[in-house]
């Protein structure tokens, strides 16, 4: 079997190690026999949807965005058809306001968006930093990762993720990211398949799934992955404890 | 009245410091403390040379101070990288008197890159020098754009820019200057390549056009020869290129007929030096004066040092966290070693100044260097081990060429005992002095 992965704006949405989230999803494919092809694309180039199982598009500065946004735009509709024929798509960072209605910029211009997700994203003339935990409802456990963006999005209906520590859609946000279809869209970054395997293998089986219902999976090996995870997670509890205590 | 207070109660806790023997920005926070307008009570030295950018600030700002007091000239300077409000102003107090009169004839500062516009309020150079600029430490800086413009904004006509030709980032920041401008850079050297190491440039595209800008080969990172092929943006011809370069022999020849020596095998150290030797040319010190300081040079703060374990010849290499070029100007020197080798690479904390504990950074780096650089194995140290162990599996390093072990204490113990070759710690600045005691400590 053969997977095919579109990584769009490789080189101009490139910020916070990303790609990252490719590498290890490439890998996982591979470790089940399975060839994971990954194309690159980017401004400039022609795209077309059909041919990809999964596409991905990361964070970039603000710029850039709107640079990759006047691109994408000219294939709204194409992505609309991918979107409705339940191909995945990763959506990370402030990649995710490109799905919106609009994106309002730090000097009031409105941007059109894609709109394929009813919400509004706005840029503050401050960044949002922060440590994330979240739960998502898929999951036993929390989902973590970091802030860091300028952007929020307004009106999103039916989160993804639920706030337990992090900024959310919006400082004090309960909720952030999409998930509809196969669209999974979030701000984290991590990248969030490195920092979370169970999200990988959720992601991987999924996938793959799609494509073989009857796919036999290899047993997955994440021991790095978890010892990483679970050294954060005895951090942040510790944490959480003493705060919890310090506001008693 | 006030600041008149303000320096004397900063110059006796320098003082009180100095008899401890302790060093920090105390000073500087004191007379702040007093007088929150001091850096504009200051009269400053005729000559004001500021230098700032991602990497070698300390570097460049100390050889210039170094060079200009070996040609005479006295200078207040703040190497050993206090590079923040606090620190600065602890060097201008410690050099004034009572009236607020610098007496030195020069001034040369290192500035974090986001602290010049808050240092540009008060004090504006005569020369500005921008080496290099690169995403980091991004927790803090949002994105290097932000950094850009924060820079950028405060940049006044009056100022005279000294700029790296071969990064593209620095470049732009002179297409609106209308003061004067000298570049600096490389030519082609034999470590120059014609591809880059990953798609993480910090400007990949054109500023004026988005045409994808051509880059014609790489020294490192983002820097090299690059335009754009609608011609809207191209690297500037520098007046003080670095036209042959011999890290072996630890030499390099500036405009084709300069030589001077380089105190370490490091490539960066090429551009510290012809970084320095053009603020030093542009202010009027003759060439031979020149030669004779940098021949003369020693820099009180080093990165490099070099030990043993049990005969191995061992490098401790610090790197900066949240700095993937850092990191990646280390894994260029250790992959230029042919030889059978170890790497030891750790931190304890992810940030010396915050709690934030991103470590997305670790996926900018270019780890991937290190699948075919002779590696017996590569040894995780600190708290975050598995993290880091987890981004070298995905960076293609086998399996069982990775040991993962957490504590500092038991790291000279694993090198000897599961590892082989020389030995090459990539850490950073919280663990390189406790490696570096280790080592030493072990051979007891």
């Amino acid at each position: 079997m053969t997977i095919n992965i579109l990584y769009l704006y490789y080189d101009i949405l490139n910020l916070y190690g990303e790609s990252g989230n490719i590498k290890v999803l490439k890998k996982q494919l591979e470790l089940q026999n399975i060839e994971a092809v990954v194309t690159f694309k980017t401004i400039g180039e022609e795209l077309e949807f059909q041919t990809y199982d999964f596409i991905y598009i990361g964070s970039g500065t603000e710029e850039n965005q709107k640079i990759a946004l006047k691109h994408l735009m000219k294939y709204q509709k194409e992505i609309e058809t991918a979107y409705q024929q339940g191909k995945f798509f990763l959506i990370t960072g402030n990649a995710l306001e490109l799905f919106g209605k609009s994106i309002l910029d730090i000097e009031g211009k409105k941007y059109k968006a894609l709109n394929l997700f009813s919400f509004t994203a706005k840029q503050e003339s401050f960044r949002m930093v922060d440590e994330c935990v979240f739960h998502c409802p898929l999951f036993k456990k929390n989902i973590i990762g970091f802030q860091n963006q300028s952007g929020t999005m307004h009106q999103l209906k039916e989160p993804f993720f639920e706030v337990k520590k992090g900024i959310g859609s919006y400082p004090g946000s309960k909720g952030e990211g999409i998930h509809q279809n196969n669209f999974y869209g979030t701000y984290l970054i991590g990248p969030i398949l490195a920092r979370n395997p169970f999200f990988t293998k959720y992601l991987v089986k999924e996938l793959v799934s799609t494509k073989d219902p009857n796919f036999s999976f290899k047993r997955m090996d994440f021991t790095l992955e978890n010892r990483a995870y679970q050294h954060f997670m005895e951090q942040f509890e510790k944490e959480y404890l003493e705060e919890k205590d310090t506001n008693l | 009245m006030r600041t008149a207070l303000a320096i004397l109660a900063s110059k006796i806790t320098a003082a009180i410091l100095k008899l401890l023997h302790k060093g920090s920005s105390k000073p500087g926070e004191v007379a702040l403390a007093i007088d929150p307008k001091i850096m504009t009570k200051i009269t400053y030295p005729k000559l004001k040379v500021v230098v700032t950018g991602t990497t070698g600030k300390t570097s460049i700002a100390g050889t210039i101070a170094n060079v200009m007091e070996e040609c005479g000239m006295s200078c207040a300077q703040n190497i050993k990288g206090a590079n923040l409000t606090k620190g600065i102003i602890s060097v201008l107090v410690k050099d004034c008197n009572l009236r607020g009169v610098m007496k030195s004839e020069a001034l040369v500062l290192e500035v974090d890159e986001r602290y010049v516009k808050e240092i540009f309020k008060y004090m504006k150079p005569d020369y500005f020098i921008i080496n290099n600029l690169s995403r980091d430490q991004l927790s803090r800086n949002g994105h290097f754009g932000i950094v850009w413009k924060d820079i950028h904004n405060c940049i006044e006509d009056s100022m005279h820019l000294i700029l790296n030709a071969d990064d593209p980032l620095v470049t732009l920041m002179a297409h609106d200057h209308k003061g004067k401008t000298t570049f600096y850079g490389m030519s082609n050297t034999p470590y120059t390549t014609t591809k880059p190491n990953q798609n993480t440039l910090d400007l990949a595209y054109c500023p004026f056009c988005h045409t994808k800008l051509v880059f014609d080969y790489y020294h490192y990172g983002n820097l090299g020869g690059y335009h754009c092929p609608r011609e809207d943006f191209t690297r500037p011809v520098p007046e003080f290129q670095v036209t042959e370069l011999n890290l072996e022999e630890k030499y390099m020849v500036i405009n084709q007929n300069i030589t001077l020596p380089l105190k370490n095998d490091i490539l960066y150290t090429a551009y510290n030096n012809v970084a320095s030797f053009a603020l030093c040319k542009t202010i009027g010190i003759e060439e031979e004066a020149l030669k004779k300081a940098f021949d003369a040079l020693s820099l009180k703060v080093q990165r490099l040092e070099k030990l043993e374990i049990n005969g191995r010849n061992t490098y401790v290499l610090t790197s900066k966290n949240e700095t993937p070029i850092s990191y990646n100007q280390t894994i260029a020197y250790i992959q230029k070693d042919p030889d059978l080798k170890t790497v030891v690479v750790g931190f304890e904390n992810v940030s010396g100044r915050y709690a934030y504990r991103d470590l997305s950074w670790l996926w900018d780096i270019y780890f991937e260097g290190l699948v075919d650089a002779n590696i017996d194995k590569i040894v995780c140290v600190g708290p975050f081990a598995s993290d880091l162990a987890n981004r070298l599996y995905y960076a293609g390093i086998p399996s069982k060429q990775i040991i993962v072990n957490y504590p500092i204490e038991t790291i000279i113990q694993t090198v000897k005992k599961e590892t082989k070759g020389k030995v090459y710690a990539m850490v950073y600045f919280d663990l390189a002095y406790k490696f570096r005691d280790l080592v030493r400590g072990d051979k007891k």
